[in-house]
C-alpha cells in the first residue's frame, strides 16, 4: 500500500490541488478591472493550459532526446503520446482564448502575435504526427521523428516565449502590456493560480503517462505475438 | 575543420551546376512569376505592395532552390564518399552553400523587380540586409527539414509541409521588416526585428548541427 503511495503521490496531490482550484476558480474572490470583470477568472483555465502544455511538450522532446541516444522504441512511443496529450491542451488552451477574447477584445482571433505563435506551434506538431505518419520503418521513424521533435520544441519556445515579448502585442505580459501581477491587487488570485498551475501541470503528465501506458502495452501485445 | 567545410562547399557548388538546365529552371521560374506580377500591377508605386510581391517571389524561388538538397549526389556515389565526412561538418556545408545559392537569388530577384515593377523602395540598404537574413532564415530551415523528409517515402512532398509552419513566423516577421524599411521608417523605431531575424538563423544552424548526425546514422 505504501509502495503504491509512494510512486503515485504525485497523481493524489493533482487531484487535490485541482479539486481545491477548480471551485475556487469560480467562487474566489478576484480583483475586478476595467474590460476584464470577471473575466479574469479564466487565467485560472487558459493560462494553466498552456503552461501544461509546455510542460508535457517538454516531457515529449526529454523522451525525443533519450530516444535518440539510446535507440529505445519505448521512449520514442512515450515522446509521441506525449505530444498527443500537449497538443490537446494547447487545443483547450486556444479554444479557451477564443472565448476570453471573445469578450475582451470583442473577435474570438485577432492578428496578434502570440495568437498566431501559438497557433504555428499547434501547426508544427501536427507536421510531426504527419512526418511520423509517412515513415513506415520503425527505427528510422523513431530517429527521423525524434529529431523533429526536439526542432519543434525550440520553435515553439521562441515563437510562443520569445517573438511575442518583442513585437507588439495585445496579450498581457507581452509587447508593452502589463503582466497579469499587476491586476491582481488583493493577492488573493495567487492563491488560486499557483496551485492551478501544478495541479493541471501533474494531471498532464498523468494524462500523458497513462496514454502511453497504453500504446506500450499494445506495442508489447504486437511484438509478442509477431515473434510467434 | 574550416578546410574540410570549405571543401565541401565547393563540391556542393560542383553538383549543383554541373546540371546546366537546373540552375536555369531557377532562373526562368523567378522571371516568369516576376513576369505575371507585371503583366497584372505594371509599375508598383505602394512600397507595401512591391514589398508582399517581393516576398512571394522569394519564398517560393528560395524553395525551390533548397528542395533538391538531398537529392544532388546520386545514392552509390553518396555512400561510399560520405564514410569519409563526418555529419555535422556536412550539414554546415550544405547549409552555407544554400545560404550562398539563396544571397544570389535575393541579389538576382532585386534587379528583375527594379527592372520591371519600379524601385518604391526608400532604405534599400536595410530592405537588402533583412532579405539576406530571411532568405537565409528559410534555406537554413528548409536545408533541415529536407534532411528530415529525405528519409521518408514521399520527401518532395512532405518539406513543405514540415518547412512551412516553421517558415510562416520568420516570414512574417521578415514581411514586416522589409515593409518597414521599403516605407523609409527609421532604423531605431524596428531594429529588433532584424535582430530576431539573425537569432533564427543562428538557432536553426546550430540545432542543424546537433541534430543532424542522428539524422545520418541511417
Amino acid at each position: 500500500m505504501l509502495g503504491i503511495l509512494s510512486r503515485n503521490w504525485w497523481k493524489v496531490l493533482a487531484v487535490l490541488l485541482l479539486l481545491y482550484a477548480i471551485p475556487m476558480a469560480w467562487l474566489g474572490s478576484v480583483s475586478v478591472q476595467v474590460i476584464l470583470h470577471e473575466t479574469i477568472r479564466n487565467l485560472y483555465f487558459h493560462v494553466t493550459m498552456w503552461f501544461a502544455m509546455i510542460a508535457v511538450f517538454a516531457g515529449s522532446m526529454v523522451y525525443s532526446i533519450r530516444a535518440l541516444r539510446s535507440g529505445n522504441r519505448l521512449f520514442d512511443i512515450k515522446a509521441q503520446q506525449f505530444a498527443q496529450t500537449g497538443m490537446m491542451f494547447g487545443f483547450i488552451g486556444i479554444v479557451t482564448g477564443m472565448i476570453w477574447a471573445t469578450y475582451t477584445w470583442g473577435e474570438p482571433w485577432v492578428n496578434d502575435p502570440k495568437l498566431n505563435g501559438s497557433a504555428v506551434s499547434l501547426m508544427i506538431y501536427v507536421a510531426y504526427f504527419v512526418l511520423r505518419g509517412s515513415i513506415d520503418e520503425p527505427i528510422r521513424r523513431m530517429r527521423v521523428a525524434s529529431v523533429y521533435n526536439i526542432f519543434a520544441f525550440v520553435m515553439l519556445i521562441l515563437l510562443i516565449g520569445l517573438m511575442p515579448r518583442l513585437t507588439d502585442s495585445l496579450h498581457p505580459g507581452n509587447g508593452g502590456n502589463p503582466g497579469f501581477g499587476g491586476y491582481d491587487l488583493k493577492n488573493d488570485m495567487k492563491m488560486v493560480f499557483y496551485p492551478s498551475v501544478l495541479g493541471w501541470i501533474l494531471m498532464g503528465f498523468w494524462i500523458a503517462g497513462l496514454m502511453a501506458k497504453s500504446k506500450i502495452a499494445e506495442y508489447k501485445i504486437e511484438e509478442d505475438t509477431s515473434d510467434k | 575543420m574550416f578546410t574540410r567545410i570549405l571543401s565541401l562547399v565547393k563540391y556542393e557548388a560542383m553538383l549543383e551546376f554541373r546540371n546546366k538546365a537546373l540552375v536555369g529552371s531557377l532562373f526562368v521560374y523567378v522571371f516568369s512569376t516576376v513576369f505575371v506580377c507585371y503583366r497584372s500591377f505594371q509599375t508598383v508605386e505602394d512600397p507595401a505592395v512591391w514589398n508582399a510581391l517581393f516576398w512571394i517571389v522569394v519564398l517560393f524561388s528560395s524553395t525551390n532552390a533548397v528542395l533538391r538538397t538531398f537529392q544532388r549526389e546520386n545514392k552509390g556515389n553518396a555512400l561510399y564518399f560520405y564514410q569519409l565526412i563526418r555529419p555535422s561538418e556536412l550539414i554546415v556545408a550544405k547549409i552555407a552553400f544554400n545560404y550562398i545559392l539563396t544571397l544570389l537569388l535575393v541579389i538576382g530577384i532585386i534587379p528583375i523587380f527594379w527592372l520591371l515593377l519600379g524601385n518604391p523602395v526608400r532604405d534599400m540598404g536595410m530592405f537588402f540586409l533583412v532579405s539576406f537574413l530571411a532568405a537565409g532564415a528559410f534555406s537554413s530551415c528548409l536545408t533541415l527539414v529536407s534532411a528530415m523528409a529525405g528519409k521518408s517515402s514521399n520527401a518532395a512532398g512532405l518539406t513543405p509541409v514540415l518547412g512551412f509552419p516553421v517558415i510562416l513566423p520568420v516570414l512574417m516577421v521578415a514581411v514586416k521588416a522589409a515593409g518597414k524599411a521599403a516605407s523609409g521608417t527609421a532604423l531605431s523605431e524596428y531594429w529588433d526585428l532584424p535582430v530576431v531575424l539573425g537569432a533564427f538563423n543562428i538557432v536553426i544552424v546550430v540545432l542543424s548541427f546537433f541534430l543532424f548526425p542522428y539524422l545520418w546514422r541511417d
